[in-house]
């Protein structure tokens, strides 16, 4: 049996400014054991694979898209199982869902050498077909996910990205998520993002068909690496305090944060800022107990666990003794990447109106407003890059889906603001703070495995 | 929210039966009230409930439900009235407006609506794709995407208003593309299974077509299940058929 996840309080200095309003940065983890020398057996894997076959595909994007599709059915066993779809404008489940045993990956190596490139693009019916083939056994204790690989939009069919997403959601409540692979600067990454966000899965992207691999390695470590998933945060503020979650989590039908699934050695972490009036922050009276968090996982196996709840209380200080207390480098590095997801977003809608001046300034005051923070300086200057290029497309996406990860993503504990790719080199591939998101963590050989 | 917690905690819609109402009789109140046990029994939570004979009225004014029977002033709902209305609940739930309702129970076969009632085995997840399905039939062009060759997926070629050139060609598509799904068809409805021979039920349709199929799978035959053997029906018929006239 796994050690169980705790929930600890970190808020981003440990007082309040007596006799002010104050607005105050409060970074809520939730923090998984780390991986054991020999991991346990992970939960059985119940996948459905779609791929975009539609005419722009052809040639080498497809070929990296159906060894991606291979490489994934190769890492499963007799427990899992696997089924594969096609898409373009029409829909064909070219291997049904079954267990994953050597028979039936051999089957869909067959099927996938036989996907050739056709028509246009019905992403969401061939997502539903995925979804349909994950469907039959997504049974509590099964890990149970639609993996989407496009290259283009939504043109046959149901093409409303909001709808789409929807259902996405949808049917994530029913027990099957959605992961998103983009592939290339045509995707609609709006919607790719958001039926990932509202799928409670991931969204991934790749520049070009020598990144693909890489998101998908990743997927398939986290998956393998799970601990605990359907964790769900409430945060129960004192009477006067207002709290708001910065991470912009979807909530479910109680009202509670939902946070991405939890792998060893990950955090899944929200940010909350706090506002406390004055009249609580006066003098004399005793430490102030500002909030109480509650949060609550399944375990692998389907059982529902709560978490012991965590309390934050907080004395009131004079300015002098206020300023001179530390920041604590995981909150105020955490509020920094939330600040550069908005930004960059900004940057975004800019770009894609022409506005470079507007992305500019955008970036600049990601820049600045990220002070140390070298994750974030990194993003900005490969932001640049695309906009010095005047790539509005490409900037769209990185910008997009860079946001999204800055947003919900694992945390390692203690991260502070270094960042450099030796230090991320070591850690779990679902882990890694990427420079680029649409880019291979590691130059892969072409063709090649490594 | 509905409950759609898997598992032994859950109301078991298997051993749900309707059959105590199949000879139901009654005012708009008798099947306000059944429609308000049905659910409690099946656990299925509805904000409406419990329902009023206003509410049943106003469905049969809207045509949700089909018209009573009247016999002098009095009106008299029967066991199809309980079907439609428990089924127009369910959509309700899913979030139709009811105009669509109506015009969806207009057209549904009885089964289908006996599906939406009573889901019988399946997952949550295999009840939400059902879901999004159901709402994609029926909202316009926009169900052209669901048009398409997978396994409960592929609609048969419609009837009626096409041009004779399109239609030729698109019905040598069509039986090309049944053709060509034949292997995923079968496995979808279990192909590879060996039958229980001892425990078969034989329909005979006409004297010269018979149907055979174990009994065990035929008492749990849903719907879709039903529906997806159709077409592979279809498909293998298609299949020999073109063989035999070489």
């Amino acid at each position: 049996m796994t050690p169980p996840i705790r929930l600890s309080l970190a808020p981003r200095r440990s007082a309040l400014l007596q006799g002010h309003d104050c607005e105050l940065d409060v970074l809520v983890r939730l923090v998984a054991p780390d991986a054991p020398a020999e991991l346990p057996v992970r939960a059985p894997l119940n996948l459905a694979i779609v791929l975009d076959r539609s005419g722009s595909m052809g040639g080498r994007p497809l070929a990296e898209a159906k060894r991606c599709a291979a490489f994934m059915a190769a890492g499963l066993s007799e427990r899992d199982r696997v089924a594969v779809v096609t898409f373009d404008d029409t829909v064909r489940v070219i291997c049904p869902s079954g267990p994953a045993g050597a028979d039936h990956r051999a089957s869909v190596n067959a099927a996938l050498k036989a996907v050739e490139a056709g028509g246009s693009t019905a992403l969401h019916a061939g997502w539903l077909a995925g979804g349909e083939q994950a469907a039959a056994h997504a049974r509590p204790g099964t890990v149970s996910r639609v993996l989407l690989l496009t290259d283009g939009q939504a043109n046959a069919g149901l093409t409303d990205p909001a709808a789409i997403a929807a259902d996405a959601a949808r049917l994530a409540e029913a027990g099957v998520s959605t992961s998103t692979y983009g592939l290339g600067s045509r995707f609609d990454e709006d919607l790719l993002a958001g039926m990932a966000r509202r799928g409670l899965g991931q969204a991934y992207y790749g520049e070009s068909a020598d990144d693909l691999m890489d998101p998908f390695r990743e997927e398939f470590d986290l998956l393998s690496a799970l601990v605990a998933r359907s964790v769900r945060l409430r945060i129960d503020c004192a009477p006067g305090v207002r709290g708001e979650v910065l991470n912009l989590y979807m909530t479910d039908a109680e009202g509670r944060s939902v946070l991405p699934d939890l792998a060893y050695g990950g955090v899944a972490w929200a940010l909350v800022r706090l506002r406390v009036p004055a009249s609580l922050a006066e003098a004399g009276r005793p430490d102030l107990h500002v909030l109480t968090a509650h949060a609550s996982y399944e375990t692998l196996a389907g059982e529902r666990r709560l978490c012991e709840p965590a309390h934050l209380r907080l004395e009131r200080m004079p300015a002098q003794a206020f300023e001179s207390l530390a920041e604590d480098q995981e909150v105020r590095a955490r509020a920094q990447e939330l600040r550069a997801a908005t930004l960059q977003e900004q940057a975004r809608t800019a770009a894609y109106q022409g506005d470079w001046a507007g992305v500019t300034a955008a970036l600049e005051a990601a820049r600045a407003e990220a002070g140390d923070n070298q994750w974030v300086a990194e993003t900005v200057r490969a932001l640049e890059t695309f906009a010095a290029a005047g790539d509005a497309a490409r900037f769209g996406k990185e910008a997009r889906l860079k946001a999204a990860r800055m947003r919900s993503r694992l945390s390692q504990a203690g991260e502070g603001a270094d960042w450099s790719a030796a230090l991320e080199h070591d850690k779990a591939s679902y882990l890694r703070r990427k420079r680029q998101q649409g880019k291979a963590f590691f130059n892969p050989e072409p063709g090649g495995d490594a | 929210m509905q409950d759609c917690l898997p598992g032994p905690g859950r109301g078991d819609p298997l051993s749900f039966k309707l059959d105590a109402w199949i000879r139901f009789e009654g005012d708009a109140e008798a099947l306000a009230d059944a429609a308000t046990r049905i659910l409690d029994l099946m656990q299925v939570k509805d904000e409406a409930a419990p329902f009023t004979a206003r509410l049943v009225r106003d469905y049969a004014q809207r045509g949700i439900v089909a018209r009573p029977s009247r016999f002098g002033k009095e009106t008299r709902y029967g066991f199809q009235h309980i079907v439609e209305f428990i089924a127009a609940r369910a959509l309700v739930r899913d979030g139709w407006p009811l105009a669509k309702i109506a015009e969806y129970i207009a057209k549904a076969q009885p089964d289908e609506l006996l599906g939406l009632i009573a889901p019988s085995a399946e997952t949550p997840a295999q009840q939400a794709v059902r879901a999004i399905r159901r709402r994609s039939d029926v909202s316009g062009p926009d169900a052209a995407g669901l048009a398409s060759s997978g396994p409960g997926v592929t609609p048969g070629p419609r009837s009626g208003g096409a041009d004779p050139h399109t239609a030729a060609r698109s019905a040598q598509a069509w039986l090309a593309g049944r053709k060509a799904e034949l292997p995923a068809l079968l496995s979808a409805i279990g192909g590879s299974a060996t039958p229980d021979i001892a425990q078969t039920v034989e329909i005979t349709l006409a004297p010269d077509i018979r149907l055979v199929i174990s009994a065990h799978r035929l008492s749990r035959l849903t719907a879709a299940d039903a529906e997806a053997i159709g077409r592979a029906v279809i498909a293998s018929l298609v299949g020999a058929g073109q063989k035999g006239s070489r």
